[in-house]
């Protein structure tokens, strides 16, 4: 049996210092994300089809002293993946963490939801996770190392919100994929994990009805929503040596919502 | 905010210290500026007075406490003298544990009342009490227990410790549901198969087949479990409550 050497240096299992992290997304939870790995001294790459929202955060993280770059994507498109991946890859020579946090949503009943607006979400949530595990997982597998975090959703577990549909689908379809890549990765040394939160409080939930916010209350054991910046402790986590034998899973991270049911 | 590990003035409790996933735990702890409070049988201080050593060198500190956890009595006693000791707990680790097997229809009424007084009944209680005596009046606490992945699925020959296991992970969600309002986690941590004592009886070809089933094509050794245990108990996991968090280099989610 292996020799047990005793783990004496922990602090260096959650280090980001010197880590190339490729965002994609750059709405409330990958600014978010981008943010804090910029502070922990990763080298930030933002993507998204809003340049100028990408190029906003990017500034924001440049004028507190991180290093942050900008790129335009559109994940729907293969060929656009693979060739903003390739670019990246020249420049900085490496990718060691892949944050997907692309996702759009839109609202209406199961039975009445317009096609275009599913193929839409489908293609964003679903196909775009997919061309991006795809072109990363291939440069990781040549440098035979690599952390892939997408961030699904309760909402691919449960009913969790109403008239979301496709969307509940497209972040199911995510932690599923997350088992294929994984299974696919691992041989080469890739952990590749999902993050599943609850309502997250962005500018996405500001005009949602008050409604929710009750159920959130009862029906939450923590008996709030969270903040953004409760989701990066989970992505430092699986973007680092601390999670080096973890792969494949979906992480909650929902203030206890799918571990209870309320009686009443 | 600073996202980073930070265990300076905190109390955390690791039973099962002595050996394998326990001690690796421990030094984690001690190496990030915790003092623990390591618990085991009394055969094992010799193995606990290293471990006070070590974790003395790494930067924390450790204090060993030789107690029966499955003996009230003596588990009273014990937290009775941490009280008046160092005041709290911050932090509990549900470890020790025990992994007897046998063909189910030989097995004794012994060996399912041992497996399941160590690996559900003790870790139940000790979280009742430590909750009660030290974290619900401080308004805040860190539980983990180190479940399975062997309470997923079944295990031939391995039903009493799969049921215990599955026990520890309906304790999880049960507490983190019952204590969230006094701001106590409560999550569970599942290895697969850890390179430690527990598992010694197997032999190597055995072992190797067992790795080359599993994704990451290796056992796990006790320090890959130590960085999800520390990360689940720190500020990085404020907001995760009743989860189970799998460190089995992808055994649960691949086929057979």
């Amino acid at each position: 049996m292996k020799q047990i050497i005793p783990y004496g240096n922990a602090d260096k299992l959650f280090d980001l210092h010197g880590r190339t992290c490729f965002i994609v997304g750059a709405g409330g939870i990958g600014a978010t994300i981008a943010k804090a790995f910029a502070q922990k001294g990763a080298e930030v790459i933002i993507a998204d089809i809003n340049a100028h929202e990408a190029m906003q955060i990017c500034a924001n993280i440049q004028a507190e002293g991180g290093n942050a770059h900008t790129y335009t994507i559109d994940v729907t498109l293969k060929e656009n993946v693979v060739k903003v991946v390739e670019t990246v890859l020249q420049q900085f020579g490496k990718i060691d963490v892949l944050v997907n946090a692309v996702g759009v949503s839109a609202t209406d009943s199961a039975v009445d939801f317009n096609e275009k607006a599913i193929d839409r979400i489908l293609d964003i949530n679903l196909k775009g996770s997919v061309f991006l595990n795809q072109s990363i997982g291939k440069v990781m597998i040549a440098q035979r190392y690599g952390k892939i975090i997408n961030i699904g959703s309760i909402g691919g577990v449960l009913n969790h919100t109403t008239c979301t549909m496709p969307y509940s689908i497209s972040k199911a379809a995510v932690h599923q994929l997350t088992r294929s890549f994984a299974g696919e990765l691992s041989e080469y040394g890739i952990n590749v994990n999902a993050i599943a939160p609850s309502w997250v409080h962005t500018p996405m939930m500001e005009n949602r009805e008050t409604a929710i916010y009750e159920g959130i209350r009862k029906g939450v054991p923590f008996g709030r929503m969270m903040a953004p910046h409760e989701l990066i402790g989970a992505a430092v986590f699986l973007a680092t040596d601390a999670s080096n034998f973890v792969t494949g899973i979906t992480l909650y991270v929902d203030g206890g919502y799918l571990s209870c049911k309320p009686l009443y | 905010m600073k996202y980073g590990l930070d265990f300076h003035n905190k109390i955390v409790l690791v039973t099962g210290a002595a050996q394998g996933i326990g001690k690796s735990i421990s030094i984690g702890f001690a190496s990030l500026g915790a003092t623990v409070l390591l618990v085991d049988l009394e055969q094992n201080e010799r193995r606990m007075v290293e471990i006070v050593n070590t974790a003395d060198d790494v930067g924390g500190c450790a204090e060993l406490f030789c107690c029966d956890i499955t003996n009230d009595a003596s588990v009273d006693k014990m937290l009775s003298d941490i009280k008046h000791q160092y005041g709290r707990v911050d932090i509990l680790i549900n470890n020790a544990g025990i992994y007897r097997t046998g063909p189910s229809v030989e097995y004794s009424y012994e060996n399912w009342d041992r497996t399941s007084a160590i690996n559900v009944r003790s870790h139940f209680f000790m979280s009742t009490k430590i909750a009660k005596h030290f974290m619900i009046p401080a308004g805040r606490g860190r539980i983990i227990f180190m479940s399975s992945t062997a309470a997923h699925f079944g295990v031939p020959e391995a039903v009493a410790y799969g049921v215990s296991k599955a026990s520890t992970l309906q304790m999880t969600k049960a507490l983190a549901a019952e204590w969230a309002k006094y701001n106590i986690h409560v999550n569970a941590v599942n290895p697969f198969f850890v390179a430690t004592d527990l598992i010694a009886f197997f032999d190597e070809k055995t072992v190797e087949s067992i790795a080359q089933k599993s994704p990451l094509k290796r056992i796990a050794n006790p320090e890959d479990i130590v960085g999800g245990v520390l990360f689940l108990c720190s500020d990085l996991a404020n907001y995760i409550t009743g989860v189970h968090l799998d460190v089995d280099g992808g055994r649960t989610i691949a086929g057979s």
